[in-house]
């Protein structure tokens, strides 16, 4: 096993499963916390993972196959996925000056799209950054990191996921600051439930930040 | 050269400071400490600021060795705080520089903070953490401003520990967190506590909620002491602070830490979060109370910066504001 790249909260390796390439996700040990609420995050993240990537992938969307799961070792064995992550691709784009505005807005309508159709199936993501979605080179886009997850999410909870989403992608892809909105067209065509109440509900969150400027 | 003094007094600290080119010449404070169990309010801080500021003043001079019309510019708190201690500051900076025909430079405060700290800890481009009774933010700079990844979106995470040593009737002196940390060294059982972080952002005000409805049951019983709730606390809150903190990290690979803030002091947290960067290779930069509490030479140091990146201030910007989020400044002085 070859350590691919380390999270916040695990590391990634990649490995071969049967023939196929895999990557062995493991959340482990932080020496930094109290080994109670160490064990606790780890087991309570790792099979928030699990359900969610598997419920995510009844419903349609794209995400890992999960070959294998060991809840001792905090370990979930998941199927290796080609292409590069939204953040490298978009980071890319804005190296190369690349002024390529139709596949963009594509993208990013695809990117609100795939997070309209996962809350409609019942799944707060919890964590979406740019850095957490893959894109194929098919252009499939693979959404990764459950850890945060859970089901049943209230109106507040996706109107969280979407302003988590939004603050990541300003903060990281300031150069592409004003096509957010085209990801929140894409969730508003996608999202099958009452969208207006998770729009209005999205702004309010914004509106929470502290110490805005406001009037009176 | 530019000889710069900075007014500081958004919360209950007053201070002022002197800064040549980045040497501190002096860096003088005062206190506003309250009663045990009590917390300052903005009405009684503010008169501890007035009645304070003029002798601080003599005294920050006199310790500095320099003249007043040596001083190049006079920089003060625009915000964001509480209003009225901000109000009692500013108008003694506005007098000074009148007084003594010299320019005035609004600051904001957040900003001040991450600026001194890269100053003493000579650090380049750090991830942020900036933990105070007030602030609680995980800050990178991207695109000339500090942008916000993560924050508190309720109370600041030296609320939560100052609001409960409140309720164990800890000392206020030097600092209500300071006497929470020095607890938590002999506290053993960890009681689970709500654990709140999304996505890069924290939330303390359910886990103080929890904690403060529970104390007295647990305390009376004996099933825990109060050492044992302060360590418990604090190993919670700093383990969320930690992991948005590597978080943003990760999101930007980024390889320096730089914690500042009144809450950057504890020496737990500097601990946890050295833990974490040798982890990952990266290195922690942090600041002893004398940085990392609000000071004056923070607001003298990145007036200079202003000053020097060509900032002329207007009128309406000589006033306060108590809302001035750290990414609405414009950071001219970086590249």
């Amino acid at each position: 096993m070859e350590l691919y790249k380390q999270g916040a909260e695990s590391k990634i390796f990649t490995t071969m499963y049967s023939d196929r390439k895999a990557i062995v996700k493991e959340r482990f040990s932080r020496q930094y916390r109290n080994k109670l609420l160490d064990l606790n995050i780890r087991k309570e993240r790792t099979k928030a993972e699990a359900k969610a990537i598997l419920k995510c992938k009844q419903g349609g969307i794209a995400t890992p196959v999960i070959y294998s799961l060991d809840l001792n070792d905090y370990k979930i064995i998941m199927e290796h996925i080609n292409g590069q992550t939204v953040n490298e691709y978009l980071t890319n784009m804005k190296d190369k000056k690349l002024d390529d505005d139709n596949n963009l807005k594509k993208l990013l309508m695809n990117i609100g799209g795939v997070i309209g159709k996962m809350h409609s199936l019942g799944v707060f993501h919890g964590d979406l950054t740019t850095s957490n979605i893959i894109k194929k080179d098919d252009d499939t886009l693979v959404l990764i990191d459950f850890g945060l997850s859970h089901f049943n999410p209230s109106v507040e909870d996706k109107a969280v996921d979407l302003y988590v989403l939004e603050r990541a992608f300003i903060s990281t892809h300031s150069y592409f600051e004003h096509l957010f909105p085209v990801i929140l067209d894409g969730y508003k065509d996608a999202y099958e439930l009452d969208v207006q109440g998770v729009v209005n509900q999205f702004h309010n969150v914004r509106g929470r930040g502290r110490k805005r400027l406001m009037i009176g | 050269m530019v000889i710069s003094i900075g007014f500081e007094g958004s919360a209950n600290k007053l201070a002022i400071g002197i800064v040549k080119d980045g040497e501190v010449l002096a860096n003088c404070r005062r206190t506003y400490i309250t009663p045990p169990g009590e917390g300052f309010l903005p009405r009684e801080t503010a008169t501890h600021h007035q009645n304070n500021i003029v002798s601080l003043l003599e005294e920050t001079i006199r310790t500095s060795g320099i003249q007043p019309e040596q001083i190049d510019i006079v920089c003060f708190t625009k915000g964001p705080g509480i209003g009225a201690p901000l109000v009692s500051v500013a108008a003694v900076a506005r007098t000074i520089a009148q007084l003594w025909n010299k320019p005035l430079i609004p600051v904001n405060h957040c900003i001040a903070h991450i600026e001194m700290g890269r100053l003493i800890t000579g650090s380049d481009n750090p991830t942020v953490l900036y933990v105070s009774g007030g602030n609680t933010q995980v800050i990178a700079y991207s695109g000339n401003c500090y942008r916000i990844f993560g924050e508190t979106i309720d109370i600041a995470v030296g609320n939560c520990l100052d609001r409960f040593a409140r309720v164990l009737k800890l000392s206020n002196d030097p600092s209500p967190g300071y006497n929470i940390e020095q607890m938590a060294k002999n506290g053993k059982k960890y009681l689970k506590l709500p654990y709140v972080v999304k996505g890069m952002d924290v939330s303390f005000s359910g886990i103080l909620s929890y904690i403060e409805e529970k104390a007295q049951t647990l305390l009376s019983s004996g099933e825990y002491t109060p050492e044992d709730l302060c360590f418990s606390l604090q190993e919670t809150l700093f383990a969320m602070l930690i992991e948005t903190t590597e978080r943003a990290m990760s999101h930007c690979q980024s390889k320096e830490v730089l914690i500042v803030g009144g809450v950057g002091c504890n020496e737990r947290l500097q601990e946890m979060m050295k833990i974490m960067c040798d982890e990952r290779n990266a290195i922690l930069y942090a600041t002893d109370e004398r940085f990392c509490i609000d000071n004056g030479v923070m607001i003298a140091h990145t007036g200079t910066l202003m000053h020097n990146s060509g900032y002329k201030t207007t009128w309406e910007d000589t006033f306060c504001t108590q809302r001035f989020r750290t990414d609405e400044v414009e950071v001219t002085w970086r590249s």
